[in-house]
């Protein structure tokens, strides 16, 4: 392409042309942020579940606030091997989708500190949820918005567990099956298609 | 050429990578060089008299020690494109 004079036909079709191209772009790794904020939740789940139940020691619990160093280097590290060379209003709006529920979820996490919260791993999960679920819709993967419904509706199985432990282990179940697995669908994809156009 | 076109807008590379722009929140300087087929040469030159006009903001930043151009539409610009797109649309009677 270069700086030439075009008529008035060409100039629609070329406007038309590259509205499209913005609209079909599908990064290689965007999964990323599901799989690095889905493995590091699950890591810390399964890390938490080993110490209170070796040793018996609920304050093991704090250990939960470990996704956040985690998830944010994983996200470091995914950012500097990224190739993302464009940034959509749609990417904008997700962003604010994961600010919203990861303040959320700190908030009801500090509060539960507190006593003023019970349930905090079911609200955690409905909060992780709708979030894929939203992100879904937005980002038009409707795969992505079912494992987030799907999430939803499994969230409500984690009250049934309130008693013991193990809930903890059905909570880390639940987010691998609704954030790690369609972050990897996502990366798949997204590698066939820069395949394809390649 | 219709004398109502705006003549920064209506030449094929500046339309194309306005056309981008106009999609997206920003996006870098190799996404636009792929897109559009220009030559890094040939596109810097386009975007300075873009930026130079107010269309487009452009900003050197860096992605760990790789440089990187990000650019972005101004208000300006998207005012200039929609111009452009009516007056298209009445030079072609649409």
């Amino acid at each position: 392409m270069e700086e030439r004079q075009i008529t008035g036909q060409e100039s629609l079709e070329l406007i038309a042309r590259m509205l499209r191209n913005t609209q079909r772009r599908f990064e290689r790794y965007a999964g990323m942020p599901f799989i690095v904020w889905g493995y590091a939740t699950v890591a810390v789940s399964i890390a938490v579940w080993l110490m209170v139940t070796r040793t018996g020691n609920a304050d093991w619990n704090f250990l939960w606030f470990g996704i956040i160093p985690l998830g944010a280097a994983g996200m470091f590290l995914a950012r500097r091997r990224s190739e993302k060379t464009v940034t959509t209003y749609t990417d904008e709006v997700v962003g604010y989708i994961w600010k919203g529920v990861g303040f959320t979820a700190v908030l009801v996490s500090l509060a539960s500190i507190f006593g003023m919260v019970s349930q905090i791993l079911f609200i955690e999960a409905l909060l992780i949820n709708t979030g894929t679920a939203v992100t879904g819709m937005a980002i038009k993967l409707k795969y992505v918005a079912v494992m987030g419904f799907v999430g939803i509706v499994l969230s409500f199985a984690l009250p049934f567990f309130n008693a013991s432990w193990d809930q903890i282990l059905v909570f880390a179940l639940i987010v691998a099956v609704t954030m790690v697995v369609p972050g990897h669908i996502m990366n798949a994809q997204g590698r066939k298609l820069n395949a394809q156009n390649s | 050429m219709f004398k109502g076109l705006d003549p920064l807008l209506h030449s094929e590379l500046r339309l194309a990578v306005m056309s981008l722009l106009i999609g997206v929140e920003e996006a870098d300087f190799v996404y636009i060089k792929e897109q559009t087929g220009a030559t890094s040469g040939n596109l810097s030159i386009q975007l300075d008299k873009l930026a130079k006009a107010g269309y487009v903001d452009i900003e050197k930043t860096f992605r760990g020690k790789m440089p990187r151009t990000v650019c972005r539409i101004s208000d300006t610009g998207r005012k200039a494109f929609a111009q452009y797109v009516e007056d298209l649309k009445s030079y072609l009677k649409l």
